[in-house]
């Protein structure tokens, strides 16, 4: 976390040698672009601030989703991670992310770069138009980073990039794989930790250490397993900000713990390589669009797909639903989660649905606890 | 009338007989989509009612005559069916009762296919899901890309591409077979709709406003599914029109509108009680223009050329699909066009979408129009005459 902590030090000194420090918020952005075009990426998740919430609000109204506030207040109130920014790239892809673009385009003065997600494709069932319309998406993208930082985006640079974050990604992969021992040396919260800073730090700095730490990690001998008897719960939810440690927190507190995750700031991220097969810019839209999709796309079923298996791999005995307040896209599947979760592998789900603020802290700790009880059959 | 759907404490303009027969027109719908025996398909409200009836169904503007429940007297659990379905209590309330009526019937709906507009507004495409998931009744999203102004190529190319899949697809299910000749044929029809919303709107001008707020808005809101009848509407729309024209001629305003109101144009998602357009003209307003469902007839869908490519770009054109300043910017014609005095920009509550615009909405307005602009908030629990001191205020202060 050393790492993490120097980053804004580190920026500030790659800014004034000359370096282009590109945002941006959703998923669905291939940072590859980015880094192809010799540009530092950053994905803007961090900061639960109130101030910024706060800030947020003299935008949007307090029933919009309080990532997206945040996103806005952050600018507004100086978070040094988005003073340091010289453009972002905004994914269309929920309401709230449309607006977050408006709002940055009027009111703060540097590029944004939005790029349309189509929300219908789906990979069994293909709309060419869909996977079309996301290429030339994609090629805008391309154009315009080119022109900000000057560098063009050869297939040589590309090929680089791609390969890179493909390592990083298979690094992430194997951290997560541990998570699903009985008795992991690591934990979710590490975990989740190196995730958040794997989308700030500089990113062969951060294969070097995900290297490193997967080669650390040891599976324990066979005596040791099964000492851990601890609540197994997967997380599933809304965007999870690095601060935004309340339901971790409560859960830790009575003795469970996360074993597993389908969080766009967690293990959804880091699935799914770009091919370096054929021709890179269609294994981006390949890989960006047909990836586990959020739920703000049509295909439900991938999604649940992806959860259950999650489910099942880290013999998860309870799934905890997080669903940012007014966060829609994500509330409104709860009930076809629960009971499908519930049907195959007879495990129930909790709903928490909560905001950046502590306030609800007692009720949430309150659900958490008497479902952790209902687990263990007290 | 039909007994499920009566009008409570709203006061109508009785004097225009004509209104009188659609207000009763648009309280059956719900009974004639029962009737209809034909396929019925519920659509957003801003989805063009022609794609529909080009499939040979039915339109069914479903946020419109299930999410009016605050004013009818519709036998509903207000939002309960829609939380159990999974929907949040803090969600856009027009869609929680909407999809709360709606799950309210069960088998016993008449409705055969859910159509939704992915890249709208979410919580629609989402509610409409969850309808379909929970009544076994199939669903097929149509998707308008983001707009922009440097992708209109290939995003109009991306929506004719949906137009044409959903024709073959939804086609194929219903037994029906696109024909563009039937599809210019009903354009044509809706056009003329169109023309007539146009011509009642340009009535608005006027010094007297010959009708009230509660009958233009009602009136207006025709072009979601023309009332499932689309040469009976035009017919009344015709009726109406002469008889706006007649006040008009005679210098007559409206009932209830008093001698130079303050004119207000009203923007943006409309309260679920109609007795906020009531409230406007005993304050001392007047209503002299709506954008609610001006998208759908804001100009005529091309009849000519390349059909399916023209109705695409007139889709991606739909003012509301827009980025808040672009809309905001291509509303100031239609805007400027009425003169009013002062906008009213409506939001409600838990709406995530056009709500969420309200900030860049009301600058640019103040920017360029240069006059007054206020916002109301419509929320699930609060009486709507709770905002008549907001009303009135704003009014006052407009003098």
């Amino acid at each position: 976390m050393k790492m993490l902590r120097d980053r804004p030090e580190s920026l500030r000194l790659s800014k004034e040698s000359g370096s282009k420090i590109v945002g941006y918020f959703c998923a669905y952005i291939p940072e590859e672009l980015i880094t192809a075009a010799g540009m530092i990426p950053l994905r803007l998740v961090s900061g639960t601030s109130p101030e910024a919430m706060h800030a947020g609000e003299q935008y949007l109204q307090s029933y919009t989703c309080p990532y997206i506030r945040t996103c806005i207040g952050n600018k507004a109130t100086g978070n040094p991670y988005y003073e340091m920014l010289d453009a972002v790239c905004v994914a269309c892809t929920c309401d709230g992310m449309k607006k977050l673009q408006e709002y940055w385009k009027k009111y703060f003065n540097i590029p944004v770069f939005t790029v349309g997600v189509p929300q219908t494709s789906n990979r069994f069932r293909t709309r060419k138009q869909a996977i079309d319309y996301f290429r030339e998406e994609l090629d805008d993208l391309k154009k315009n980073l080119e022109k900000l930082s000057g560098t063009k985006i050869t297939n040589k640079r590309l090929r680089e990039a791609v390969r890179t974050h493909n390592l990083i990604r298979g690094r992430m992969r194997r951290l997560y794989d541990y998570l699903k021992e009985e008795s992991s040396s690591i934990s979710w919260r590490d975990v989740f930790q190196i995730s958040h800073a794997g989308f700030l730090v500089d990113r062969p700095e951060f294969l070097k250490e995900t290297t490193r730490i997967v080669g650390e990690l040891k599976t324990p001998p066979r005596d040791e397993k099964k000492t851990d008897t601890r609540t197994r719960i997967m997380l599933y939810g809304s965007v999870m900000a690095l601060e935004d440690t309340k339901v971790l927190d409560l859960v830790e507190r009575a003795r469970a713990k996360i074993v597993a995750d389908a969080l766009c700031t967690g293990s959804r991220f880091w699935r799914k390589d770009v091919s370096l097969d054929g021709p890179l810019m269609e294994g981006l839209v390949e890989r960006y669009l047909h990836n586990t999709p959020c739920p703000n796309m049509t295909d439900t079923a991938m999604r649940l797909n992806y959860v259950i298996a999650g489910a099942r791999g880290s013999h998860a005995q309870g799934m905890i639903y997080y669903s940012l307040k007014s966060c829609d896209t994500f509330r409104s599947e709860v009930k076809i989660f629960k009971e499908a979760l519930k049907k195959e592998l007879n495990i129930p789900t909790l709903l928490i649905e909560t905001e950046y603020s502590p306030a609800d802290i007692g009720t949430t700790r309150t659900k958490i606890e008497a479902f952790l009880e209902m687990l263990r059959g007290v | 009338m039909t007994k499920s759907a009566q009008l409570t404490e709203v006061l109508l303009d009785r004097r225009l007989a004509s209104f009188n027969r659609l207000w009763q027109m648009f309280m059956e719908s719900e009974s004639r989509i029962q009737r209809s025996g034909g396929k019925v398909v519920a659509k957003w409200r801003l989805f063009p009612p022609e794609i529909i009836y080009a499939l040979g169904a039915t339109p069914y503007d479903l946020l419109l005559h299930e999410g009016m429940t605050k004013t009818t007297t519709k036998d509903a659990r207000t939002t309960a069916y829609a939380i159990e379905a999974g929907l949040s209590a803090d969600s856009c309330i027009w869609n929680l009762t909407a999809t709360s009526n709606t799950l309210s019937k069960g088998n016993l709906t008449p409705l055969n296919m859910f159509v939704a507009t992915a890249g709208q507004c979410d919580i629609s495409s989402k509610t409409w899901q969850l309808m379909s998931r929970d009544m076994h009744k199939p669903i097929y999203s149509m998707e308008i890309p983001i707009y922009d102004a440097a992708s209109e190529k290939r995003a109009t190319s991306f929506i004719k591409e949906e137009l044409t899949s959903l024709f073959e697809r939804v086609g194929r299910r219903f037994g029906y077979k696109y024909s563009e000749t039937n599809l210019r044929e009903i354009i044509k029809r809706g056009n003329k709709i169109r023309k007539l919303l146009l011509d009642l709107t340009s009535f608005l001008v006027h010094d007297h406003v010959p009708m009230t707020g509660l009958e233009y808005f009602l009136t207006h809101a025709t072009a979601g599914d023309y009332l499932q009848e689309p040469e009976a509407l035009t017919a009344i729309l015709t009726e109406i029109r002469n008889e706006v024209m007649k006040r008009t001629e005679q210098s007559k305003a409206a009932p209830g509108i008093t001698n130079d109101p303050t004119r207000l144009y009203y923007v943006g998602m409309a309260p679920q009680d109609l007795r906020f357009w009531n409230i406007i003209e005993d304050s001392g307003g007047a209503i002299v223009g709506c954008d609610t469902y001006l998208p759908l007839f804001h100009s005529p869908i091309p009849e000519n050329g390349s059909l399916l490519k023209e109705l695409a770009g007139w889709i991606w054109k739909m003012p509301h699909h827009m980025p808040s300043l672009d809309r905001a910017k291509s509303l100031i014609p239609y805007i400027k066009q009425q003169k009013p005095d002062a906008v009213i920009i409506g939001n409600v509550i838990g709406c995530r979408n056009l709500s969420s615009s309200d900030r860049i909405i009301k600058e640019t307005f103040r920017e360029e129009l240069g006059i007054p602009v206020t916002s109301v908030e419509f929320g699930s629990s609060e009486d709507v005459t709770l905002l008549e001191p907001h009303i009135k205020a704003f009014i006052e202060m407009c003098k």
